[in-house]
């Protein structure tokens, strides 16, 4: 079933629409909740949380589009499993993952939320191609280091390397700094 | 400027990612996924009709109490507010427990056009805070979006002064002349214990986005009372209790045990009653139950995943003792009445739980279980508690020893 299909179904209020939606995309939901959750309780609590995604996309069937469903999907994945990492009082083991930043809190200094996300953007699409693939997957996929580099057939040192290079060029964009970025 | 430290994980929320072609594996089962979806699917359908019901019940309580709140003064509109925060909170009027705090605000005034969130009101409860604020200008159309459902607005709080914490926020009222509403902010972390006070920044989110910063909120964080006595209990694992949260298939494994821990330890504070088990750690609870050949969904993945299945297991296993010794559990007061525990107003999850915060000790046979309330409990007014049999007198409420 394409999108389109899927998503007018589940705007008709018709199930099969909602099941069409877990056939293509149940295996990426689980592994992005999974990736986040980890052993921090048991599995039975991360498949509520992929099952929730799911339920949320038949709520907000009016916000997703077609050929952007599995960004949709992404996103809430990631909001719902870190949104059930917190309430368990745990964070995410990444990466050196704390970047020192103007305060943007303050309209007056720094930038603006939505200029934060713009620059966001250009720092990661800036990246080489493999440093940027390496980011997400640590960064936005919670993926660790070393799945990272089984995945891509990397060392894990070059791994580490280009994460580090990818939190420097992100630091420079927003802090307005270094557009270059390097260390 | 004053720099801010800033996760690199939520900094990416606002990136869009869908050109990945993400593997792996998990040990979710899919089949179950599917199952609970399409079931939650069908109870959102029935409850459809009954959830409009509701929602048009909750538009006239609230146009009710807006419609009485426009007749008073804004010194009496913020009164209201504050009078929500005590009742949602069970806090007495003339003779609040001493975790309860009332803070005086500036807002109140029609026309109010600069973003403010105040500090009215809040409880400490050890682990737990519960803070109430005023937060103006609302627009009415967001307020009532936002007491109807939170899918689409949501307070939020930012940069929380806590490393780890997990917060609930939730709007408990509005006064439409002001644009004022009450929003109670929960935080639970262990940091709470160590700090004199807590801060975040509240902002109102539309679709995960920003819509607005209210500014800066800053909590005292008051010391909490408690009692505590000694009691010995005891609490039984058993085959059948293990068997319980198992797949059928898996129960032939089981080794046929059954093992004895105590509960040594009751604590009541103004947010929770705990109670502290003493048990066989989890080395010999595998050696006794044979649950170590057990895989479940972890099957085929790494140890460390089936560690940690095994572990949830041997927490499982022992709740049900737990919850079967504390069974009628009753609070005496000094005014002759006695009171269930399990009739305590207590938080959405109910019940007793397993304490997370001490998984080195959890896993080593000390054990913590919480029964968590929704409202604050007076320790002044009780007398004693009746558990298991026994009656036990509680020492005079005072600040718990380190």
């Amino acid at each position: 079933m394409r999108e389109a299909a899927m998503l007018r179904k589940i705007r008709a209020g018709d199930p099969a629409g909602l099941e069409g939606l877990m056939t293509a995309y149940l295996p990426y939901v689980s592994v992005i909740v999974w990736n986040i959750l980890r052993g921090a309780m048991p599995p039975e609590d991360g498949e509520e949380v992929v099952s929730d995604v799911f339920l949320a996309a038949w709520d907000q069937a009016t916000d997703l589009r077609a050929g952007h469903v599995k960004g949709w999907l992404g996103a809430v994945a990631r909001n719902k499993a870190r949104n059930k990492l917190r309430q368990a009082g745990r964070t995410l083991p990444l990466e050196e993952n704390l970047l020192e930043l103007p305060d943007s809190s303050d309209p007056t200094e720094g930038l603006t939320r939505e200029e934060e996300r713009v620059q966001v953007r250009q720092a990661v699409e800036a990246l080489p191609e493999t440093d940027r693939e390496i980011f997400l997957r640590h960064y936005y996929y919670a993926q660790t280091v070393r799945e990272i580099a089984e995945a891509m057939k990397l060392k894990e040192p070059t791994v580490k390397t280009r994460l580090r290079r990818g939190r420097e060029k992100l630091k420079a964009m927003l802090t307005k700094g270094d557009e270059t970025g390097e260390a | 400027m004053r720099p801010v430290k800033r996760d690199i994980f939520d900094l990416m929320d606002g990136y869009w990612e869908e050109r990945l072609d993400l593997e792996g594996s998990t040990p979710f089962s899919a089949r179950q996924i599917r199952t609970r979806t399409m079931s939650m699917l069908k109870g959102k359908e029935d409850k459809r009709c009954a959830q409009r019901r509701s929602r048009l019940l909750r538009g006239l309580l609230v146009a009710a109490i807006v419609g009485m709140l426009c007749c008073a003064t804004a010194f009496a509109v913020l009164n209201s507010l504050r009078e929500i925060a005590r009742a949602d909170m069970g806090v007495s009027t003339t003779e609040p427990v001493p975790e309860w705090s009332e803070y005086e605000t500036t807002g109140g005034e029609a026309g109010e056009t600069e973003p403010r969130a105040e500090l009215t009101a809040a409880l400490c409860a050890g682990e737990r805070v519960y803070a109430y604020l005023e937060v103006a200008p609302v627009p009415p159309d967001v307020a009532g979006a936002l007491a109807a459902d939170r899918s689409v607005y949501e307070w939020w709080p930012s940069r929380i002064t806590l490393s780890t914490c997990s917060s609930l926020m939730e709007q408990m009222g509005y006064d439409q002349e002001t644009q004022t509403a009450l929003v109670k902010a929960s935080f639970y972390s262990q940091e709470l214990e160590e700090v004199e006070e807590m801060g975040f920044t509240l902002q109102l989110r539309h679709d995960g986005q920003t819509e607005q910063t209210y500014g800066a909120v800053t909590i005292p964080i008051v010391e909490q009372q408690a009692v505590r006595c000694e009691v010995d209990l005891p609490v039984v694992n058993t085959t059948d209790d293990l068997a319980a949260n198992l797949h059928p298939e898996d129960v032939p494994l089981l080794l046929d045990y059954e093992m004895e821990g105590r509960i040594t330890w009751l604590s009541i504070s103004v947010g929770q009653l705990e109670v502290v088990l003493e048990a066989p750690n989890v080395t010999e609870w595998l050696a006794a139950s044979g649950a170590g050949q057990i895989q479940g969904n972890s099957r085929g993945l790494p140890q460390e995943i089936q560690e940690g299945f095994l572990r949830s297991l041997y927490l499982k296993s022992w709740a049900s003792g737990v919850d079967e010794a504390l069974e009628g559990m009753t609070l005496r007061l000094r005014d002759g009445t006695a009171v269930a525990v399990e009739d305590l107003p207590r938080d959405g999850s109910g019940g007793w739980w397993a304490a997370e915060n001490t998984p080195v000790l959890m896993y080593d046979g000390t054990q913590r279980y919480q029964f968590v309330l929704s409202q604050a409990l007076d320790l002044s007014a009780i007398r004693s508690v009746t558990v298991g049999g026994k009656e036990y007198t509680l020492p005079a409420a005072g600040l718990p020893e380190d």
